[in-house]
Parts: structure tokens; sequence; C-alpha cells
């Protein structure tokens, strides 16, 4: 009896820190940086050259961390007389450990991967790519080396239980083999996405955030001219940015392209905002739409968060255009549906 | 049982096998590829036997685990390996896993629950953890898990984190030491994960068991 109300105290703390844990953060990073705009190639470490079923693996991993990174990070690629240097080796200070990473930025780097059938303390190593079919308990290359090369870019290992999905990541402190959850991750996880956003930048202004970051935004509104005649046309541009006093340096001020931004306006002393259409991108950040006058509205801008990135919403000041002279069009005639 | 620590000695033989394998493995001579080992069952037993407490024989097991600088490159060294400690009983060092110092990370499991160092304690005793003084820490956190591949319980944490990349980032106070109680009645992992201001993290592993 005592037992079993130990175990379902037990099970009620587990679940009650569970049920409190915090999203997961940003992967922890560590030290300097590359340029973005590197290509730092690799080659196989003379006399410790990758066997022929390894290098595939290779190739994709660095693949993957050049193209998963939604960042402003360095490029991998193989080259014969490459700087870097990739080594089939158990050359690995450690007696447990299956692969090992050191960089030397902004220069080079070294990622060591240990054999097949390398004996460790914990059992035998056994890589995946090795066999025709993969054995349950064996190493997914591809992952192991991204993981790799996450170092490489300065990721650090994420704490477990900081982490609320597995998934959110691929940098954690033991990788799992197959066919355990996030055994074969070909990609960046959200979580390492956002660091190296956080380091590095984004791609472009139009790379999504991830969402496992959770920036504020600031919109603002203009106008061509807040008073203008019947029928003119005036045209509002809203700017979309990562709000300038966000606390992740180097997002922070960031324009913002390729997102959603609405229009709203409301009569003069009215309170509640109707839709009046999307504004159309046009770059560095702005959204624009052109009006013709009709009456006097008040406008502002509005951008809700994406269920795809980590930005939060946010509604421009308003904006008042004021009708002239509603009974005089532009041409100078008169308005006769108006007057 | 309160306070009792036992050690594993096939655990500990385990590692400074490991050790010596260490020291063969920087020559270069892995095994052959093309040999696909049948099973990855751990080369090391279990812990078959306990030994009585013994204060002397921990700080053994501290050096064995610890790993080796066997890489020809110049390169930094791993951290320090942090010690589990009970009240009143020596430290127990714990089996570092992944790590990442200084601009060089090392990637590896902690093996099975058997190979970690043991320590028997009653549910909810107070542990304190201790490093080196070479190797503060800003930030701590302990957890505990039945085995590896489950979700971790936070137990305990600590310490302010240090995020150079954030316009607030402030270091805090570094330490070498914290307490914090132990985990339930159970079989359980324990980690301690320590971030090194900066500089890197480490994570280390324990096998506890608190009887009902």
């Amino acid at each position: 009896m005592r037992r079993h109300v130990s175990i379902a105290a037990a099970m009620l703390l587990a679940a009650t820190v569970v049920s409190s844990a915090a999203a997961t953060t940003p992967t922890p990073s560590d030290g300097p940086i590359w340029n973005g705009d590197q290509l730092i190639e690799y080659r196989w470490k003379d006399g410790n050259e990758p066997p022929a079923w390894l290098r595939p693996a290779v190739h994709a991993a660095a693949d993957d961390a050049t193209r998963t990174t939604r960042a402003g990070t360095p490029s991998f690629g193989y080259s014969a007389g490459g700087p870097a240097w990739i080594s089939y080796t158990g050359d690995i200070p450690s007696t447990y450990a299956v692969a090992y990473a050191n960089r030397n930025v902004p220069s080079s780097y070294g990622i060591r991967i240990r054999p097949q059938g390398y004996p460790l303390d914990w059992g035998t190593l056994r890589w995946c790519q090795f066999y025709d079919s993969p054995p349950t308990g064996c190493y997914d290359a591809e992952m192991i080396i991204l993981h790799e090369f996450g170092h490489v870019l300065a990721l650090d290992h994420a704490v477990d239980e900081q982490v609320d999905d597995w998934l959110d990541t691929v940098m954690h402190w033991a990788p799992k083999t197959k066919a355990k959850i996030g055994w074969n991750e070909h990609g960046f996880g959200r979580c390492d996405v956002a660091r190296l956003q956080i380091r590095y930048d984004t791609a472009s202004s139009t790379s999504p955030l991830s969402t496992c970051l959770d920036l504020e935004t600031q919109l603002s509104l203009t106008t061509s001219s807040s008073q203008v005649g019947y029928g003119s046309n005036f045209v509002l541009t809203a700017t979309l940015k990562v709000h300038p006093s966000a606390d992740e340096v180097i997002l922070a001020g960031n324009l913002l392209d390729g997102r959603s931004v609405t229009l709203q306006r409301r009569a003069i002393g009215s309170t509640s905002w109707s839709d009046a259409g999307s504004m159309n991108g046009t770059g560095n950040g702005r959204y624009s739409r052109s009006l013709a006058g009709s009456a006097s509205f008040e406008y502002r801008a509005r951008f809700d968060s994406p269920a795809n990135e980590g930005l939060r919403g946010s509604t421009s000041g308003v904006v008042r255009i004021s009708i002239t002279d509603p009974c005089v069009t532009s041409g100078g005639a008169i308005n006769a549906p108006t007057c | 049982m309160k306070g009792q620590i036992r050690l594993v000695p096939a655990a500990a033989l385990g590692l400074l096998l490991s050790l010596a394998l260490a020291g063969c493995g920087s020559s270069g001579s892995p095994p052959t590829p093309g040999a696909p080992s049948a099973t990855a069952l751990p080369t090391s037993a279990g812990p078959t036997a306990t030994a009585a407490p013994s204060a002397t024989a921990a700080p053994t097991a501290a050096v064995t685990a610890t790993p080796t600088a066997a890489a020809t490159d110049a390169e930094p060294a791993a951290p320090a390996v942090g010690s589990l400690a009970v009240e009143g009983s020596p430290g127990v060092p714990g089996r570092q896993g992944s790590w990442c110092y200084d601009g060089a990370c090392l990637d590896g499991p902690p093996g099975p629950k058997q190979m970690l160092s043991l320590i028997e304690t009653a549910a909810g005793a107070p542990f304190a953890f201790s490093i080196p003084e070479s190797h503060p820490f800003n930030e701590w956190s302990v957890a505990y898990r039945s085995r590896i591949d489950d979700q971790p319980t936070l137990l305990a944490s600590g310490g302010a984190p240090y995020d150079p990349d954030l316009a607030s980032a402030t270091l805090g106070p570094l330490m070498t030491d914290f307490t914090f109680d132990g985990p339930p009645s159970g079989d359980w992992i324990v980690t301690a994960s320590l971030q090194f201001a900066g500089h890197g993290s480490s994570v280390y592993y324990w096998h506890v068991v608190a009887p009902t």
C-alpha cells in the first residue's frame, strides 16, 4: 500500500512538472560565429577518409545543414582542397562518444566520426548506413553528422528537461537510435533554427521566423495625403518590422516582407473597425494600398500573428483621411450622388 | 538507508578498461569495418554486486570517468567531472555525457543505467553537487527519469541564464556547487546539466535508487 502511495505521489509530481513545463527555448549556443556568406568546404582527412558507404551521408548532412537553417549561415560543401575536414577515426577524446566536432572560426573545422563496429564502453557502434537493412539500435549517420554541423555553426546542446517536443531540436545530449522518435531527422529543429536566426540573422526579409521565437512586431502606417478631394487617389503605406526593442539584438528592427497585412477602416467617431482589404507588399517591409477618396475615414493596418512563425501580431497607429469637399470631384465637377 | 552510498566495482572496472581503450584509440586502429556486430549490448557488465560504502573508492571512479585528451590536434580539454554526494557521504563522480567547451563538442550516449555510478539513498534525500573550481557555471538543472529515452522530470534548477545574444544579457554569479532534494522512490537515472557561462555545457549521469 505504501509503495502504491509513493508511486502515485511520484506520478502526480511528474504530471505537475510536465504540465507546468515552459515551451522549448532556442537551442543554446556558445562562441564566435562564421560569416554568413562563407562557403566552408570540407575534405576527407588524409589517412582517415570515410568509407564509400558513409560519404553520401556526410554530403547529405552538409546539405541539410546548409538548406534547413532559414538563417544567414554559411554553406557547407565538399572540395578535395577544402580547409575543413571530415575524419573517420577512433581518435576521439572519450570511450563513449560517437562523434566529435571542433571549430576554428573563421577558417576551418573538423568533424570526427567513430568507425563502424568500434567498441565503445556502452556497446558496439553501428551506423545505419553501413547496412542494407539497418538494424534496430543503429545510429543514422546523416542525423549525427547534421548534429556535428550544428556544433560547427556554434550550436550547443539542448537541455532535455527544457525540451517539450523531441523534434524541436537535433542537438540533444544523447541522440536516439533507430527506431526511436527523431532517430533520423534530416533538418534542424525549429528551436535550432531559432538560435541560428538569433545569431546569424534571417536569410532574407521573407524568411519565416522560427515558431520557437516569440518576437514582438511593430507596424506603422503613413498616407500620401491626409486631405483629399472626393474621388482623388491616395496611398496608405504600412511598414512591418521586428520591434526595434526586441531582446534578440540581431533580429531587432528587421524589416518583414512577404507577410499578410490587412488595412482596416472606421467612420469618424465609430469604435468598430472593418476590413478594407489586403495591403500589397512592395519590399523593404512596406505594404501599400491605393484608395479613392469617398468619405472621411480613419485607417489602420493590422498584422495578425501567423501560425507558422514566432511573430506576435501588431496594429499600427490610426491615420485619418479627410475628404476636403465631398461635393466636388477631383476634376472640379459636382458630385451629384452626394450633393 | 538515508545517506548510504554504494559503489559499483563492475562499472568502475569498465570505465578503467575504457580509459585504456581510449589511450589506444589515438593510434588510429579502429576495428575493421565490414564485420557488423550482432548486437549493441553493453560491453560492460551491469553491477552484479555492490561494495560496502568506501570513502576512498569514490574519487577513483571520478578519475576514470573523465574523458581523456587523446586527440592529435591541439584542442580544448573536456569540462571537469561533477560529483554528487548525499549528506554525510563522499561525492560520487558522475558519468560525463555529451559536452561542448571552448569550440569543441563531444557527443555520446550515457549507456545503460547499470553502467552509471550507483547511489542508494532515501527518497527525497538532500544531495550536494560539486565540480572543481576550474569549471564554474552560471546555470544548472537536475532531472530524473527511469530510462534514458524517457522524458525527464525536472527536480531542481538554479543559477541565472546567460545569453550573450540578447540585449538584456547579464552574467550572474558563477558557482561550483549546489544542493537539491533527490527524486522520489524509484530506480532512476539522475542528470545534472551545467551551463559554463558562454564557454559551453556538460551533462552528468548517475544511477540513483531510492527504495520505497
